[in-house]
């Protein structure tokens, strides 16, 4: 008989997929974990576990086929936990493609995602019966039912936890059931199970697919809160559970309680009962009932005591962040407004709206901020997987793994990683024999680190391999027609070469890099995220890519200036001091743009030049200093208006090729200003300057002009060559 | 296989039989309406019952307390099949629901 599940359904399925995908995140951690620790009882208990819980609730949720699958694996790790079979590499790969299928099984039927291969599925089990030694040509099991003796738990003192679990209303239709979370509790350790019929209403008011029913348990085991809490793990959004473990005394307590309350419901049948007894009866039952959790009728589908963190959809979070954004503006408008009006107590709410907005959106950023460490654990697999292609030993170390950034920067972060990762493991390191000639450690590490530094994440991947080869590179820009063979660039401007579209050094394309594509990706995708990318190397010993990411991508501080009529936004992470430039000033320089800051030269770009804005300048401008990664540059603006929280607007289509500009924002008068990318503005003028330099200067396009190579490269100013040249 | 009800002029007859779940809840809770409103003793043959979920159980459960607050007898015959007493035993339902036999 089919069970109909109404649409329903699919959300709690939903639910499941990403509570199973954070678990097979942690599998494959925990996996590759095991294959630098072998038999570590602690890493084979949590596979076991992690296997376990995906395949009890995969069958909970009508994911039958995947709880059938993951049951052979189980079954072969449970023989590892219990010392009948050797941990090896062939298990470990074995279980690490397993779970490709398993993921697979998870996205089956949803739009776009990859197919299950059954082939693959039935070759694996197969594989995994011959390796584990089960019974030979063993069909996988159909359905899957929790075994019924006790899991032994990793060792410690067996303590009583006290179980209230009432179901949310929706999970019988949701397709779960509850009599399964039973089972699988009682897998823990000895359990006593309780139902509570209290609030199953009459029978003409009972929903039929309603479950009414609670339970109230008392499970004698070693295993710990959280373990116990893993059982709901996919029904704990919508169910209230406590789960409070018993002291000796309490237990005593409660096994004197119900003494009491027998002696108490004896009396009742004898209407002789002493009142005072039978209230102290009554108040120690109450005292019971509060302790077992929220009373009947009163459910509280609270979280944990522990809980520190709730899910929440990304879509609930944009929004609530783009309404956060919204009152910026709004919050602008009022400022302005305020400004205007000759009011105290209006500037005063005024005020007050800004500061609270300010706080509000701190906080909304604060709520998008994740730590790095998903992202990087899931390198582990690619390491280990390209190691074994390759033929090379490679250890992943990870640093600064709970850094935390923009959910947004997260997200996009992932690939010029993957880029980078594979490109340091197909030519930066060398083979095993190669490394031990030079006498270096024949297994080699690929360290990827995060950090703050202000308001920029950086996000490393180093490599201890043979660096980058900076003649090779050189002679391959020359033969492509990037740079003239004299050209004098610094190790530095040759390692921005690597950038290039389609640049790559490599004498052979292999299946993990050598088209030229990834590492222009890496440019693109970083940039993209308003982020630039540094490179330093050192021959034999090592390269190391540093890419440098802004905190976030929504909202930042700016300093609003004006040039003409028209008003700009500069990032006020980027911005050091403002110094006012008189034209005596720029005759003492003789034209070159170039100011001199207590002693030290620094260029400057005229962005009323740069914007080939024709109004007359006034007779001081103002030069606003700011640091960028290739150091500090100046630049001249009419006069400073003062500082704004600015919501960026990306900008149309049309506008994708300006790329001095990284969006706009909505001023409290109404007007839209510009901000703009200091960097990429620093960027597009040296290389105009180069090309001009070169001969092969372009026609000035502003700042709308691709430069030919990294512009920190350019500037020099990378832990490798020489520092940067003022030659704006 | 499923649920029917006939009976005497004495008792309604429900027969349950295969999987008794949230799948046929409803229609169970609309037979157990109409048994109990006949105002007649309700004989529920459980024998042929494959399977019994928590919402087939809960609703067994109120027409048995509906029956005793009307003083309508409600009778089990037969055996329940060992499985699902195990069940009703493991979850802990097992003492809840006794009918007559």
């Amino acid at each position: 008989m089919t069970r109909p599940i109404p649409d329903s359904a699919e959300q709690f399925k939903l639910s499941f997929r990403e509570e199973a995908r954070e678990i097979l995140t942690g599998l494959e951690s925990a996996l590759l974990e095991l294959n630098e620790k072998r038999g570590d009882p602690e890493v084979v208990s949590r596979i076991f576990r992690g296997l376990h819980t995906i395949k009890g609730s995969g069958a909970m949720f009508g994911f039958e086929r995947l709880a059938a699958f993951t049951h052979d694996l189980e079954t072969a790790f449970d023989l590892v936990r219990n010392g009948h079979l050797e941990i090896s590499p062939e298990l470990i790969d074995l279980t690490l493609t397993a779970l490709d299928q398993i993921a697979a099984m998870l996205d089956e039927g949803l739009e776009g995602a990859a197919p299950v291969d059954p082939a693959a599925c039935a070759g694996i089990l197969a594989s995994v019966h011959l390796l584990a030694g089960m019974e030979e040509g063993a069909e996988p099991v159909k359905k899957v039912n929790p075994a019924p003796e006790p899991l032994p738990v990793s060792g410690g003192t067996v303590r009583t936890w006290q179980i209230r679990f009432a179901p949310g209303p929706d999970l019988m239709r949701y397709g779960a059931n509850p009599s399964l979370l039973l089972c699988e509790l009682r897998q823990l350790g000895e359990l006593s199970v309780r139902a509570v019929m209290d609030d199953v209403p009459s029978l003409g008011e009972l929903d039929p697919e309603r479950c009414y029913v609670a339970w109230e348990m008392d499970l004698a085991t070693a295993a710990g809160r959280e373990a116990i809490r893993d059982v709901f793990i996919f029904v704990e959004d919508t169910c209230e559970l406590s789960v409070e473990e018993l002291s000796h005394e309490e237990l005593r307590h409660e096994e004197l309680s119900h003494e009491e309350l027998s002696v108490e419901a004896a009396r009742d049948r004898a209407p002789t009962a002493e009142m005072a007894a039978a209230c102290e009866a009554d108040i120690t039952a109450r005292a019971l009932e509060e302790k077992r959790g929220a009373s009947p009728g009163r459910r509280s589908y609270d979280k944990p005591d522990n809980a520190s963190s709730l899910r929440v959809p990304a879509a609930k979070l944009d929004q609530f962040v783009d309404l956060v954004g919204e009152l910026v503006t709004v919050q602008a408008r009022l400022s302005e407004l305020a400004g205007r009006r000759d009011d105290i107590e209006v500037t005063a709410v005024s005020e007050e709206v800004e500061r609270l907005t300010s706080a509000l959106r701190e906080s909304s950023m604060n709520i998008r901020m994740m730590p790095i460490r998903s992202t990087f654990e899931k390198f582990r697999r690619l390491v280990h997987d390209l190691a074994r292609d390759l033929g090379k030993n490679v250890e992943l170390t990870i640093e600064g793994a709970d850094t935390e950034l923009d959910k947004t920067v997260i997200e996009r972060l992932g690939d010029p990683l993957m880029h980078l990762i594979r490109n340091s493991m197909d030519h930066g390191i060398e083979p095993a024999e190669v490394r031990t000639a030079c006498g270096k450690s024949p297994i080699a590490t690929i360290h990827l680190s995060a950090r703050h530094s202000g308001a920029s994440v950086l996000v490393s991947v180093t490599d201890d391999g043979r660096g980058i080869d900076c003649d090779a590179v050189r002679r391959r820009a020359i033969e492509r027609g990037l740079i003239g063979a004299e050209a004098p660039l610094s190790e530095s401007q040759i390692y921005a070469l690597i950038f290039q579209p389609g640049f790559s050094t490599a004498e052979r394309v292999t299946d993990v890099s050598g088209r030229g594509v990834g590492m222009d990706v890496v440019r693109q995708q970083v940039e993209n995220l308003r982020g630039v990318v540094e490179v330093a190397s050192q021959p034999g010993r090592g390269a190391s890519v540093t890419l440098r990411l802004p905190l976030t991508m929504a909202i930042i501080d700016g300093l609003l200036v004006g040039v003409g009529d028209a008003c700009f936004v500069l990032p006020l992470a980027n911005t050091l001091e403002c110094i006012e430039l008189t034209r005596g000033d720029i005759a003492r320089a003789n034209g070159k743009h170039i100011a001199n800051v207590r002693g030290e030269l620094i260029p400057y770009i005229r962005l009323r030049e740069h914007f080939n804005v024709r109004s007359q300048a006034p007779e001081i401008e103002q030069v606003m200093l700011v640091e960028t990664g290739a150091g500090r540059f100046g630049f001249v603006v009419d006069q400073v208006l003062g500082h704004c929280q600015t919501v960026i607007k990306s900008l149309g289509r049309f506008y994708r090729q300006v790329q001095v500009v990284s969006g706009a924002t909505i001023l409290g008068n109404g007007t839209v200003a510009l901000i703009l990318d200091p960097e990429r503005l620093i960027q597009g003028a040296v290389s105009e300057k180069m090309r001009g330099q070169e001969g092969r200067a372009e026609p000035g396009r502003g700042g709308t002009s691709e430069p030919p190579v990294n512009f920190r490269a350019l500037a020099g100013r990378g832990s490798v060559g020489p520092s940067a040249s003022a030659r704006v | 296989m499923g649920i029917t009800l006939g009976g005497s002029e004495d008792a309604s007859l429900l027969r349950l039989e295969g999987v008794m779940d949230i799948s046929v809840a409803a229609q169970l809770k609309a037979a157990l309406v109409d048994a109990l409103r006949a105002g007649k003793d309700v004989h529920v043959s459980a024998e042929g019952m494959k399977e019994l979920d928590v919402t087939a159980f809960q609703l067994l459960w109120a027409a048995e307390r509906e029956a005793k607050r009307s003083d309508v007898g409600f009778k089990l015959t037969g055996e329940l099949p060992e499985h699902i007493q195990s069940f009703l035993t493991r979850d802990g339902l097992m003492g809840l629901f006794a009918p007559e036999k």
